[in-house]
Order: C-alpha cells, then structure tokens, then sequence
C-alpha cells in the first residue's frame, strides 16, 4: 500500500480518525487514536511515538521489576508503533473511524524484541527460507455474563451471571437464540475488520461461546484473535453485557484457545504423505518431534498466567500430559491426517489468555527446531490421556507457573530460536505475575478464581 | 548441628520466605539447639490475604509447606502489610515452648545495617547482571559505604539505619521500600528492575 493508496482509503471511507494499536508482552492492545494528516506523517516517518513504559508495564499498569532489556530506557523514554498498512480497516460500531495494527520499534528502528508481531515476522521468514509457508487458526473462546464490565466491577466480581443458562455440553442449541442477536453482530463487524470467521457455537460452560477463523498466516491469524477479542467486548458492552477470555472465570469450564497449523509450500500442503506412516509425510514428522521436543518448554507460552493453571482439570478437555495421537483430543497434540487438505497439528495446551502471537512464535520456534534437526516424535499415545496415575506412562505437562518456567528456562531449543533476551524478558514477566498472585490476594487452593484474578484479568482479556 | 530447613518443590513465596527466615534464625546456635529438641506443628496465616503456610518441626528437620495444616497445634496470624502490628495467636497456651519457638524463628535478628548490605551485595554482586558500583547512604549519620568497585555509583540508597537493615536482611523487598518512599534512590529504571530481581531472590534466601 503507497502513502497514495493510503490517502485514497482514508478519503473512500469518509475516515475522520486511525486508531494505530500495537500489542503489549501481555497482549494489550494499545495505542492512539491519530487524524488522518498525523496518520500519514506517522506512515511516512517512524511511527506514533508511545512512551516505553507502556511496554515495561504488567497489565494492571505497575512497572515490571526484576528484569530489563535494551529497548527499556533507563528512565522513561519512547518507542515507535509502525503500521502496518496491510491490516488497515474501517473499525465497525465506530463511523469515521479506521484501525490497524503496528509493529513496536526502538528509537533506532529496530523491532523490540518482546513485539509479538515482529517476533512472528521473523520467525516466518526463518521458515520461509526453508521453502514452507505456515497457515495458523485459533479456535477462540469466551463468555457472557450479564451486565457491564464496570457493574460487574463495582460489584467486586461477586455474583458474576453468565448470560444464558449453560448446559455444560457442546454446541447445545438451548442458548443460541440469546446469543444470536450479539453473534449477529460480531460476525458483521469481523467481516468490515476483515476477519474471515467461519463458525460460532455456544461451549460448555454457561454463557461460553467459540468463533472459529479461517486459517491464515501465523501474524494475521495472531492479529485476528485480538480482533475478535476487542470487537467481542465492545459489542458486549454496547448491549449492557461483559465478555471475557480470561482462561477460567467461574468453577465451570474454563476458556481455550487451541491452535491449529500446518505448512504448504509452493506445491501445496505437506503434513499428508498417503504411503507414510500414519499418513504423515517426513516434514510433518520432523515439525511434530520439535512441537513434541517442547512441549513443556511452551507451557508458560500456552498458559502465560496462574489463571490459566486454573483450566487444567483432567477429563475437561485440556491436556495433562505430554502425549500425541491422531485425532485423540485428550492429547496435548491432537493430528489430523485424512487428506492433504486436512492434515494439521492442533496443539490443545492454549488457555484463554494466551498471547496469540507469542504462541503462534513459540510453535514455530519448536516446529522449526524438529525440522533444522530431524526430530522424530516418540510413539502415538493411542489411549485416553486424562485420568493417569503418576509415574506411569507419559510426562506429566507443568502444571503451575513456576514448573512451566522451569521448563522453558532450561530448553534449550525454544532459547537457540526465540533468542536467550525474549526467553528471560518472558520468565521475569511471568515470575512477577506469579509473585503478584500469590502476595497480593490471589489463591492457588481456592475453588475458583479469587477476586484479585477476576479484578486483573476480566476486563484486560 | 543446626535442623535443616526443607521446603517443597514450587514453593509459593510465602513458603519460601518462612524457610529464608527459618535458615537465618537457625545459624544462632541456641535457638537451633531448642529448635531440634521440637515436636509439633505450626501454622502461620496472613491477616490481609490468603496466603499461608505451615511449620512441621521434628527434630532435626524444620520442613515448610503451603497451607495450613488441619493438624496444626498453633495458628499465627500475621499482618504482612504491617510488621508492626501484634500477632494474634491461637494455641500458645497448650503448647508454649512451640508457639515461642516458632516466634523466633520468623524474627531473625538484623544486624547493622552494613553487615546486611554486606551479605546482600556481597551475593548479589557474584552476578554479573548485577549493577555496580552500589553505594549505601544513612541518612541518620551520613554515612556511606559502597560495593562493586570505586567511582560513581550506578545506583545509591539513601535511608534511616533502621530501614537501610530491614531491606538489606531480606526481611522487606529493597525496591518496594524504595517505590513506596520508606528508602531513597539515585539511579534509574533499568537498575532499579534488574535489582528488584536480586532482593527477590533475598527475600526468598536464595541469593
């Protein structure tokens, strides 16, 4: 898109304002809301300068301590969010308004390192070298609840009401009728946001839904669930309801966010190998032994908070161990292998909460990393993976914060791709999102979330 | 010989932190020799949040756990926002010498505030990610004392004596002091992030 091309978009659409948003380490989007001349200056120069803090910042707005990097300022300085121009959209719901996503650069142009957009750029690229090209689809979940985020807030989380009455069964019909009208919505908005949803059902959980996407590369797909995030809450809040992704908002279900890819190449698609074994070509092999390889090392990735931990729950459809299988959802990869079409890789770890493109980096980085070294996965998991005694059969996956940052501080193939800087920033990030949980009111025996879970996460997910 | 302070694996902090204090009590050989002559069970809780844990003395071993045990033969509650405030204890009266026993071991002694700079630099600065140099300022006396080599210092505390040793122990988070005015800073962001990860690991006796 030239500076012309730009300038014609902004005048056929009557656009009287561009929010330009880039994406926090914990995938907040934030940002400004520009004129159109400033747009183009931004466009044309380096970028909306942002203050660096908001960066360096958790996600309630305290400076995270204990760890540091280069683009981080000695005091307060500022960063650079560069559009980018292929995701520029008019913003439904909002006349005159235009948005699009932006990559986060240093002062001297170059991407910060805990940018998830720029991380899965390179990392693409990195495969792209190799001859692949990935295609990514995020099975996203949320909920409703009745009221506004700001009732619900002022009631301290207590009593949340999940909209409908649930059924805690899958693709139940009871509540569609209720759901329908605000679905109606989103999808239309989506569709002016050029995301290209495919599906909506109502989940388990009362008041839980799940927006299917058509696959896409691992940045928009990535950029897509931050859409659907954002559109959902806003069309939410129009209507006096809430919505959250937090990965576990009530004792019922918790939220997941199950990551299907595969990889094409020029000839097309190649995970599905007719005469291979299990039907599966030698690169699928190899992408699945690295997947494999890190399955652990990925944890804090797929479930970045200790609310995430909160949604592993054996025989509720998140994976306990380290297991893979053909199509056999209880294990953590999940393969699908019919057809050239078909054949991809859910990797079913995902919470809610997840930075969508920090976990489409962390599964390339391992993909990557099967493929630079020939991993070969071990034997298919061909029974139920819920429900196993300890010590018997298969790893057990990190099932807490700390466990989960063990595993990545101590793989060294996640390090050798991600880079030793990101893979620190992350577990200082974590860390101190664990110590907030635990020092500050939160309540790993607790039945449920506790309120310093619903008072972080509700309304920033 | 001192009992040994066990924790689990994944220790929330405020298991880890009942163990840093429980080693640093133990290292006075009076205490540790009452301390290994102990049988019973000790639950401690925060009175501001549901953070707890329990001390399960048997001889030679003091092992902490998260929780409070059903089991346990006295329950401390603690207001962690207010080291000042009094501990309400449940027990004592049946079981005195552990309810004594417990209390001082969760009150090491602090030393001057020197000696604590001292071992908390000293560790810290085995790091090569920790800045230097490092100067402390008392402001009850003016003065100073600097680790991690001469020149300008990358980072300067300035505090009262009594304060500069509660966060040099372990027994307070530096920067936390320092966030919330109790300490002063000379030095920026960037130093202050990556030291915070040193005091942390202080606090957790782990430096």
């Amino acid at each position: 898109m030239t500076i012309d091309d730009v300038e014609a978009f902004l005048e056929a659409h009557e656009i009287g304002r561009v929010r330009v948003l880039g994406v926090t380490p914990d995938a907040l989007p934030i940002g400004k809301v520009l004129s159109p001349a400033t747009f183009l200056r931004a466009v044309e120069g380096k970028g909306v300068g942002i203050a660096d803090f908001a960066m360096g910042m958790d996600r309630i707005g305290e400076p995270s301590m204990g760890f540091t990097a280069p683009w981080r300022s000695s005091v307060i300085g500022d960063l650079h969010l560069v559009p980018d121009l292929a995701t520029l959209r008019p913003v439904a719901g909002l006349d005159g308004m235009a948005g699009c996503w932006a990559d986060v650069h240093a002062p001297d142009g170059t991407p910060v390192d805990m940018c998830g957009r720029s991380l899965v750029k390179d990392l693409a690229a990195r495969l792209a070298a190799l001859g692949y090209q990935s295609r990514f689809s995020f099975e996203i979940e949320g909920q409703f609840f009745e009221g506004t985020a700001g009732e619900n807030r002022a009631r301290e989380w207590r009593d949340l009401t999940p909209l409908g009455v649930g059924g805690h069964i899958a693709y139940l019909a009871q509540d569609i009728h209720r759901l329908d009208p605000i679905m109606t919505e989103i999808c239309r908005r989506l569709d002016v946001a050029g995301v290209p949803w495919e599906a909506w059902n109502a989940e388990a959980a009362a008041g839980q839904f799940e927006i299917n996407v058509e696959p896409r590369d691992p940045l928009t797909a990535a950029d897509h669930v931050l859409t659907v995030r954002k559109v959902t809450k806003e069309v939410a809040h129009e209507r006096g309801l809430s919505a959250t992704f937090m990965a576990r908002v009530t004792e019922d279900y918790g939220n997941g966010l199950h990551v299907h890819h595969s990889l094409v190449a020029e000839s097309g698609p190649v995970f599905h190998d007719p005469d291979g074994l299990d039907r599966l070509s030698p690169i699928a092999r190899h992408w699945i032994g690295g997947l494999f390889a890190t399955l652990a090392g990925a944890a804090s990735f797929m479930a970045p908070t200790p609310n995430s931990f909160r949604r592993i729950d054996p025989f509720k459809a998140v994976p306990t161990h380290a297991t893979w299988d053909i199509d056999n959802k209880s294990t953590a990869l999940r393969v699908l292998s019919e057809s050239p079409g078909s054949a991809r890789v859910e990797h079913r770890m995902g919470a809610g909460d997840l930075h969508p493109h920090f976990a489409a980096a962390v599964l390339l980085a391992g993909g990557l990393a099967g493929l630079e070294e020939s991993l070969e996965p071990p034997a298919r998991f061909e029974k139920m993976a819920w429900g196993l005694p300890d010590g018997v059969g298969p790893t057990r996956l990190p099932a807490d914060v700390p466990s989960a940052l063990e595993a990545l501080d101590a793989d060294v193939r996640l390090r050798n791709v991600l880079g030793d800087q990101f893979v620190d920033y992350w577990i200082g990030m974590r860390r101190f999102e664990w110590l907030g949980f635990h020092t500050q009111g939160g309540d790993a025996t607790s039945a449920g979330p506790t309120p310093w879970e619903l008072s972080r996460y509700f309304e920033t997910l | 010989m001192s009992p040994a302070v066990e924790i689990e694996a994944d220790a929330v902090p405020i298991v880890r932190i009942v163990a840093a204090l429980a080693r640093r009590s133990l290292a006075q050989p009076s205490l540790a020799k009452r301390i290994a002559k102990l049988n019973g069970i000790v639950g401690i809780q925060s009175a501001a949040d549901p953070q707890s844990a329990t001390l399960r003395f048997d001889g030679d071993v003091v092992r902490v756990e998260r929780g409070i045990a059903a089991d346990a033969d006295v329950t401390i509650t603690i207001d962690l926002g207010d080291p000042d405030a009094k501990p309400k204890v449940n027990g004592a009266v049946r079981h005195p010498a552990l309810t004594v026993a417990a209390a001082k071991l969760l009150e090491p002694p602090v030393g001057s505030w020197q000696d604590e700079a001292d071992r908390f630099f000293t560790g810290a600065l085995a790091s090569p990610a920790c800045p230097r140099p490092l100067r402390v300022v008392c402001t009850d006396d003016g003065t100073e004392r600097q680790w991690g080599g001469d020149g300008e210092p990358i980072v300067e505390v300035h505090g009262s004596a009594a304060r500069l040793a509660i966060a040099m122990s372990g027994s307070a988070v530096l920067p936390e002091e320092i966030l919330e005015g109790r300490l002063h800073v000379v030095g920026d962001l960037r130093n202050l992030s990556i030291l915070t990860r040193f005091a942390i690991d202080h606090l957790f006796g782990e430096l």
